[in-house]
């Protein structure tokens, strides 16, 4: 099967990366680095990810705020042009079918970005122009993301967060966007394909550590975000998922939302919660959740955290289940020990 | 095995003329084609030279040191690397009895578990506790400070496993 690749592949195998399927694309797991070292960079200070892989549906037309309004879960009337927003996609029984960032860009454009599995269902959804292909993605995260990218480009720097700005680099047009997924402060960059050579080589010249897939992965589970797929996806709500402040039940009609009602009037019967270990040892997804002796629930996604130096996992457990619990997660003759903890498991900036 | 275009091919050239051309790669920053075309493999091809000939390998990527009646396991370079970064090690008890070609070990990365065969029978008598706190020893320090643990046998012709050399074959595609 051939794989896409995105225009730094060459780069990546350079500096050593470990190139693995993903969705279609072969993206980069690690570098020589390793996944744990570059989850502490980003920790500590700023980490580049290559997610040129996320799809970009373009949107443009004055009937498009009242398209995504009633395709989409969160209300736009909330923000304003030059702002992100995440929210979801939901089919008719409330199922959220992707987890999707916003760029409301200038007042008649959104570029809208799914999960790359997800991008023609979105354009089935709404319409648009797929223009995946026409620009690389770069995720700059970490404390220390503005400080670095300030070195060479300091209005992308100054970019606040959740603010979606269009700015010129070397006379090139860029997007540039106070967003991420890892729980640290970030900026994210839509640029041309002829210039993301250059940006990611003047970020690994300036300090910015190259960061893989592995490490994006940890740094979510981290910092409690869902992954589709895991936490997303068929028979999961988006307030199963803690993840009711993305919904608006006032704004108008949009698909899914019959079912929400539903749900938020007879409640919800299950619940995401955190479960932290005892040991290092790294929890896994699809792991039964025992609470004194039952199987009360199942694990989504879990991992070792580098920051707490013990496994974790996310977990659909009942509702009334209570911070504290002593519970095990169990798969086959595999037990770990931990306990119920709120989420996210590291605190992640506002 | 990697065709340079020029008619060279990789597996005539010596381990010097490799570390030669890993070096040009470097200087050069790969923008020579040629170079670039098997930077990659060269990498492969160095990490593969230093399996110690002082032990023996399993096909499961297990090494085995022997000493007298004393076996000393842990994993190869070549698994180390595959799995990944290493953040927790399952070791066995010691006094146990192992059976030959059963786990008694997991070693688990952030991305997978792989468990560790025993290539013969005996009884654990020492295990690395340094894994514990440490289980990144495996990844830094595969054949030496990673090591697992250490099998007392009975009978070493029960001990089934290849020599370094043959084990650098198996690994090198």
């Amino acid at each position: 099967m051939d794989f896409k690749t995105t225009f730094l592949n060459n780069r990546h195998r350079e500096l050593g990366a470990k190139m693995v399927p993903f969705v279609g694309w072969e993206m980069p797991l690690s570098y020589k680095t390793g996944t744990v070292a570059e989850h502490l960079a980003c920790r500590r200070g700023a980490v580049v990810f290559d997610v040129s892989h996320l799809g970009t549906v373009r949107l443009a037309g004055k009937d498009s705020l009242e398209i995504l309004q009633r395709s989409f879960t969160n209300d736009l009337a909330k923000i304003n042009p030059g702002r992100a927003q995440y929210t979801h996609h939901l089919d008719v029984e409330g199922s959220v079918v992707d987890d999707i960032i916003v760029w409301w860009v200038s007042e008649n454009r959104f570029d809208v970005m799914p999960n790359a599995s997800n991008t023609s269902s979105v354009i089935n959804s709404i319409g648009g122009q797929d223009v995946t292909a026409d620009r690389s993605v770069l995720a700059v995260q970490g404390p220390k993301a503005r400080i670095f990218l300030g070195r060479f480009f300091p209005e992308g720097a100054r970019v606040p967060r959740f603010r979606v700005e269009e700015l010129s680099y070397k006379g090139y047009d860029v997007l540039v966007a106070g967003t991420g997924y890892t729980g640290e402060d970030g900026i994210e960059l839509a640029v041309p394909n002829e210039i993301a050579l250059e940006i990611f080589d003047e970020l690994l010249e300036v300090g910015v550590v190259p960061a893989g897939l592995g490490a994006r992965d940890t740094l979510r589970l981290e910092a409690g975000l869902p992954l589709h797929g895991h936490e997303l996806g068929r028979g999961i709500t988006p307030f199963q998922a803690n993840l009711g402040w993305a919904v608006s039940l006032t704004k108008g009609d949009f698909i899914g939302r019959d079912a929400l009602v539903a749900e938020s009037q007879r409640g919800i019967h299950r619940k995401l919660v955190g479960v932290k270990g005892k040991s290092r040892q790294p929890m896994r997804d699809g792991m039964d959740l025992i609470f004194k002796g039952e199987v009360v629930g199942k694990s989504t996604s879990g991992n070792y955290s580098p920051i707490l130096e013990v496994g974790i996992a996310m977990c659909f457990a009942p509702v009334n289940q209570s911070l504290g619990d002593a519970v095990e997660l169990h798969s086959g003759d595999r037990v770990i020990q931990g306990e119920i903890c709120p989420l996210p498991f590291v605190a992640k900036v506002k | 095995m990697a065709n340079l275009g020029t008619g060279v091919r990789l597996k005539h050239l010596c381990e010097g003329e490799l570390l030669w051309l890993q070096e040009l790669s470097i200087d050069s920053k790969m923008n020579c084609p040629i170079f670039r075309s098997v930077s990659a493999f060269l990498k492969a091809k160095l990490s593969h030279m230093i399996n110690p000939n002082d032990r023996s390998y399993t096909k499961d990527h297990e090494w085995a040191l022997v000493d007298g009646n004393r076996v000393k396991i842990g994993i190869t370079d070549f698994a180390q690397d595959a799995l990944g970064d290493v953040v927790f090690v399952k070791l066995p008890e010691v006094g146990v009895a192992v059976t030959k070609g059963d786990s008694f070990s997991e070693v688990e990365s952030t991305k997978s578990v792989s468990d560790i065969y025993s290539p013969l029978s005996g009884n654990i008598v020492q295990v690395n506790e340094s894994l514990v706190s440490s289980p990144e020893l495996v990844n830094s320090s595969p054949y030496e400070d990673g090591w697992i643990a250490i099998i007392e046998f009975g009978d070493e012709s029960d001990l089934e496993t290849m020599s370094s050399t043959d084990y650098d074959e198996l690994t090198a595609h």
